[in-house]
């Protein structure tokens, strides 16, 4: 009882301090840069209230520690119709932070905040907590400068850095292609990358810290899963029922040939798997399990 | 009672018993795993597979696609006549008649209070070129102006809408985040007052929302705008300017599954060829086939499906 109350204060306390410094960075936003300016004083969505702000997408970020999100547009002041869309997410730990922009990675880094990309009229970047984004609602061309210059400001006003989830070092270095790493916690972020069931066969929750990453060894693609569970029971319970209902033929040994020639590989090493996706042969996945700790 | 599948597969029997015995089975009796989908030999993208069930002898849902070339008149403006015509062409061909208001006397009548249910996403909103088209040809059924009304979020509390007896179903064909793509079958969500209540299992039930006493036996046609649709989404709005492109057809038909269905492979087929591997889509889009398979609101399967396609040719991609 004594340890919940403890927990609980703890918990009001981080929330406190995590929403003074949201606070702190949005009222610091800029009324102008370069011929921009505010056109609002901005909009608070939080946990309960993401569903009125993203369509759809909010899921994505609820299955994250997400907090809370600041949205403030700024327009063009010659032509008022020309607007970008400034995003800047509390996602609660840096790890989650570092999550969430993994999510949907694809771009070139431009050297903002603690990772970053550009694209398509899309700047992300993350530091610390937070995870920012600004979305171009008008040609790319036009608002680029401004996204950037904006990105930076913001990145400067977030004076602390934050640690990456420590199961990225975990990721065996060669071959690693770095722009297709994944941290998340539940099934959907997993199988919005790269779908395993329809059903929750790895018994992922909040709890859980995965990470999913793409590997090229031998001029051959395979993928990597980590998932660390709160305890051994839990990760034991996981494991069959991935075997179970994934890999069958795996139960022996810890590998099958699937219907596409590709393999599969599983090992439980106490409280963590490590599964290996698409390996071309056993020996690939056993490799790269090995290099894994597996 | 469901329709019972002359074409059996392990997954189509999963889907079965999911939607007749969904209470007595466990939760992991209706796993479908990757390996279902490598399973098919037809697998091609993962929403492709989804769709691909065939049923044998059964009536084919007619859906009319229309492209035009030259519609847009800047960046972001169409031709307003040349989509009234392309609108035109699409009920015709759909009704099988001569004349464009004729075939919308066909779903309305005269005293019919109509809503057009339109989509404002800020992002990519149903063009208004479109909408005036559609409102256009329902004055022309004889309904009166002031028994049309027009709307998205609004809609579920407008008193046009609370009283209509006809709705017409319009928005664009994009990506989504959560649900793999957003067409007509997803449109009338923001008639229920809780939309994420529908949110679970990648928006699988989203056929329910077609069940509301606000919407049931009211739609009479569902037009999807693939004018310039969304293949790929990013960031939090699921946007990325990059990834629409200009189409410059519509999707028309009763059916708002078989519409969705057509359009959902217009998206997969510009993946394709845009990434020049099968990518999937970020969730699958499994609304379009539990809303055949389970909540029998319509027609899924391409074979099933009479797709007319008029005007241009040139990148129709399906």
């Amino acid at each position: 009882m004594q340890k919940t109350i403890i927990n609980l204060t703890l918990c009001t306390l981080f929330i406190t301090c995590s929403g003074e410094k949201m606070n702190k960075l949005f009222t610091s936003l800029p009324e102008h840069v370069q011929n921009w300016k505010k056109t609002d004083d901005g909009k608070l969505y939080n946990r309960e209230t993401l569903y009125n702000y993203i369509d759809g997408g909010a899921e994505l970020y609820l299955t994250f520690r997400f907090i809370e999100v600041f949205s403030q547009r700024y327009s063009n002041t010659a032509n008022p119709q020309n607007e970008i869309i400034l995003d800047i997410f509390d996602m609660g730990t840096s790890a989650d932070a570092f999550g969430i922009f993994t999510c949907e990675r694809e771009d070139e880094e431009v050297g903002i905040g603690q990772d970053s990309e550009y694209g398509g009229g899309l700047l992300r970047f993350w530091k610390d907590n937070y995870f920012v984004a600004i979305t171009a609602l008008c040609p790319e061309q036009i608002a680029k400068s401004v996204m950037l210059e904006l990105g930076k400001k913001i990145a400067n006003a977030i004076t602390t850095t934050g640690s990456l989830p420590q199961l990225v070092d975990s990721l065996p270095t060669e071959g690693l292609n770095k722009k297709k790493i994944r941290y998340f916690h539940t099934i959907q972020p997993l199988n919005t990358r790269y779908f395993v069931a329809s059903e929750n066969i790895l018994n992922l929750n909040k709890n859980t810290d995965c990470i999913f990453a793409q590997y090229l060894r031998n001029e051959e693609k395979g993928y990597l899963l980590l998932v660390n569970y709160l305890n051994e029971q839990m990760a034991v319970s996981a494991y069959t029922t991935f075997i179970t209902h994934y890999a069958p033929e795996a139960q022996k040994t810890g590998f099958a040939q699937l219907e596409n020639k590709r393999w599969v590989g599983a090992k439980l090493i106490d409280r963590r798997i490590i599964i290996v996706f698409e390996a071309p042969d056993q020996k690939w996945a056993q490799n790269l399990m090995l290099s894994a700790g597996g | 009672m469901g329709t019972k599948p002359n074409v059996i597969s392990r997954r189509l029997i999963r889907l079965w018993r999911r939607s007749n015995h969904n209470s007595e089975v466990n939760m992991f009796d209706n796993i479908i795993t990757r390996r279902d989908f490598m399973r098919q030999t037809a697998y091609t993208a993962l929403g492709a597979a989804v769709i691909g069930i065939s049923f044998q002898n059964a009536p084919k849902t007619r859906v009319v696609l229309v492209r035009r070339e030259n519609i847009w008149l800047s960046q972001s403006q169409l031709n307003q006549t040349v989509v009234q015509e392309m609108l035109d062409e699409a009920v015709m061909a759909l009704f099988n008649i001569d004349d464009p208001v004729k075939a919308f006397k066909m779903i309305i009548k005269p005293d019919d209070i109509v809503g057009i249910k339109t989509n404002q996403w800020n992002m990519l909103p149903t063009p208004k070129e479109l909408e005036r088209a559609i409102e256009q040809r329902v004055i022309d059924a004889g309904i009166k102006k002031e028994n049309i009304g027009i709307a998205d979020w609004t809609a579920r509390t407008l008193p046009v809408f609370k009283n209509s007896t006809a709705l017409i179903n319009v928005r664009p064909m994009r990506s989504h985040y959560w649900a793999g793509v957003g067409g007509c079958i997803k449109n009338y969500i923001n008639f229920d007052p809780t939309p994420s209540k529908y949110h679970p299992d990648s928006c699988a039930d989203l056929a329910l929302v077609w069940k509301l006493p606000i919407v049931a036996g009211k739609n009479r046609l569902n037009i999807l705008s693939v004018l310039s649709p969304l293949y790929h989404g990013r960031g939090p709005n699921h946007f990325d300017q990059r990834y629409i492109w200009n189409y410059n057809g519509i999707i028309v038909g009763k059916d708002p599954v078989a519409v969705d269905s057509v359009g959902l492979r217009i998206i997969q087929a510009k993946r394709l060829d845009v990434f020049k591997e099968t990518r999937d889509l970020e969730t699958p889009p499994t609304h379009i086939v539990s809303a055949d398979k389970k909540h029998y609101l319509g027609t899924s399967d391409p074979a099933q499906i009479e797709l007319i396609k008029l005007g241009w040719k040139e990148g129709i991609l399906i």
